[in-house]
C-alpha cells in the first residue's frame, strides 16, 4: 500500500468511497491522456479538479448521513459536558463560593478555566472516538469536519457569549482567553480551531495502527498520544511563565507553542498513518 | 423504495443506452449528474443492488442495471405518473 493510499484509507475508510476516488482518478488520467493540445490538457486538469470537489462533497454528505458520525459526536459532547460540569463543581468547591478567591468571583474563575479547558476536553474525548463503531470503518473525514465546525461555533460564539458578564474580570486574569480572537491573525485562530479535529485524527490513526490489539490497548494508546500533546503544551507554558515573558512577546510565544503542538501532533499522525511493511510472501512450493 | 432524482436518471440512462462508464453517464445526463459525485451515487446504488459493475478499461468500471434497478425505476415512473394524474384531478 502506497503512502497516498494509506492516507486515503484513513480519511475515506470504506471501500465504496475508496473505489469512487480511484474511478475519479482514472477519469482524470483518461482525459489528460486524450488531450492533444496544451489548452485541452489544461481543461482536462480543470475537469479533474472539479470532479474531486464534487467527489469530496459527495463523500462528506454520504458520511454525514451515517449514524456513526452523530453517535460519535453526541457521545463526545455528552462526556465533555459531564467532565466540564465536574470540573466546574470542583473549582467552586476549591474556591469556596462567590467572592472567596481574591478579586475574582467563583463564576468568573470557573468560566475562565472552562473556556480554556472545554475545547481541550472535547478533543481528548474525541481522540478515543467515543461512540465509533469498533467493527466498521467510521466516517473519519466527516467527524473531523464536524469537530472543526463545533470548535468554531464554541470559541467564536458560545464561549464569548457566556464570558460577556465576567469579561472584565476574566480578561484581566487570563488575557489569553478572550483577547487572541481580536489581535491574532486569522490563520492563528483557524489553526487553534483544528485542535479537536487533530486529536480525533490522531486517535483514529493510532487505533488503526494497533488494530490487531485489544480495545483497551488501542484506546489507551490513543489517549496517551493526545495527552502527550497536552503535556507538551502545559510544559511549554510553564516554561514560558517561569521565564517571566509578558505582554505582546508572551502572545507571540503562546502562538509558537500552539504551532509546536500542532506540528508534533501532525508528525505523529503521519508517523502512525504510514503504510505498514508488507510481509514477504513465502516462495511457492513446486 | 424511495428513488432520488440522480438514481432515477442513472437507471434511465443505463436502461436506455446499455452498460456505461461513469463519465459517459455524466455527459449523457446534461448536467444532472456531476463528475466525481456520480461515483458516490453509483456506489450507493450498487450497495442497494440496483446496479452492478465490472472492471473495464484503464481502471474504470462499467455499470449496468440489475433486475431490481429496472423494477425500482418502473415503480417510480408509475408512482410519479399516478401522482401527476391525481394532482391534475385535484386542480
Amino acid at each position: 500500500m502506497s503512502a497516498a493510499a494509506s492516507w486515503l484509507s484513513l480519511l475515506v475508510p470504506d471501500p465504496r468511497g475508496q473505489r469512487a476516488v480511484e474511478e475519479t482518478l482514472a477519469d482524470w488520467r483518461e482525459e489528460v491522456g486524450r488531450a492533444q493540445t496544451v489548452g485541452e490538457r489544461v481543461q482536462a486538469h480543470a475537469h479533474g479538479l472539479r470532479s474531486f470537489a464534487y467527489l469530496a462533497s459527495g463523500l462528506l454528505w454520504d458520511q454525514s448521513i451515517s449514524a456513526d458520525l452523530w453517535r460519535t459526536f453526541v457521545r463526545t459532547l455528552a462526556i465533555t459536558v459531564g467532565l466540564a460540569c465536574v470540573l466546574g463543581v470542583v473549582m467552586v468547591w476549591m474556591v469556596g463560593g462567590d467572592g472567596a478567591f481574591g478579586p475574582f468571583t467563583a463564576s468568573a474563575y470557573v468560566l475562565a478555566m472552562m473556556s480554556g479547558f472545554v475545547p481541550g476536553i472535547f478533543g481528548l474525548v474525541g481522540s478515543m472516538g467515543a461512540g465509533s463503531s469498533d467493527a466498521r470503518p467510521g466516517p473519519v473525514a466527516a467527524v473531523a469536519g464536524l469537530f472543526f465546525v463545533w470548535s468554531a461555533v464554541m470559541t467564536s460564539w458560545i464561549l464569548p457569549a457566556m464570558a460577556a458578564p465576567f469579561l472584565h474580570e476574566a480578561a484581566g486574569a487570563y488575557p489569553t482567553i478572550a483577547v487572541p480572537r481580536y489581535v491574532a491573525p486569522l490563520i492563528v485562530h483557524v489553526a487553534s480551531l483544528t485542535f479537536a479535529s487533530t486529536y480525533y485524527l490522531l486517535g483514529a490513526t493510532i487505533r488503526r495502527r494497533f488494530a490487531t490489539r485489544g480495545w483497551r490497548t488501542r484506546q489507551t494508546w490513543a489517549l496517551m498520544g493526545a495527552l502527550a500533546i497536552v503535556a507538551l503544551g502545559i510544559g511549554a507554558r510553564l516554561a514560558l511563565a517561569s521565564a517571566g515573558i509578558s505582554g505582546p512577546d508572551r502572545m507571540a510565544w503562546l502562538d509558537r507553542i500552539m504551532w509546536l503542538q500542532l506540528t508534533v501532533a501532525w508528525a505523529m499522525i503521519v508517523w502512525f498513518a504510514r503504510p505498514k511493511a508488507e510481509p514477504i510472501p513465502a516462495p511457492l512450493e513446486t | 423504495m424511495r428513488l432520488p432524482n440522480s438514481e432515477r436518471v442513472i437507471l434511465q440512462l443505463l436502461i436506455g443506452k446499455g452498460p456505461c462508464y461513469g463519465l459517459e453517464l455524466v455527459d449523457a445526463s446534461r448536467g444532472v449528474l456531476k463528475r466525481g459525485g456520480v461515483y458516490v451515487t453509483l456506489g450507493r446504488m450498487e450497495e442497494k443492488g440496483m446496479v452492478t459493475s465490472a472492471a473495464g478499461e484503464r481502471g474504470r468500471r462499467l455499470y449496468r442495471p440489475t433486475a431490481l434497478g429496472e423494477r425500482a425505476l418502473a415503480a417510480a415512473l408509475v408512482f410519479s405518473g399516478q401522482l401527476k394524474v391525481k394532482m391534475g384531478a385535484v386542480s
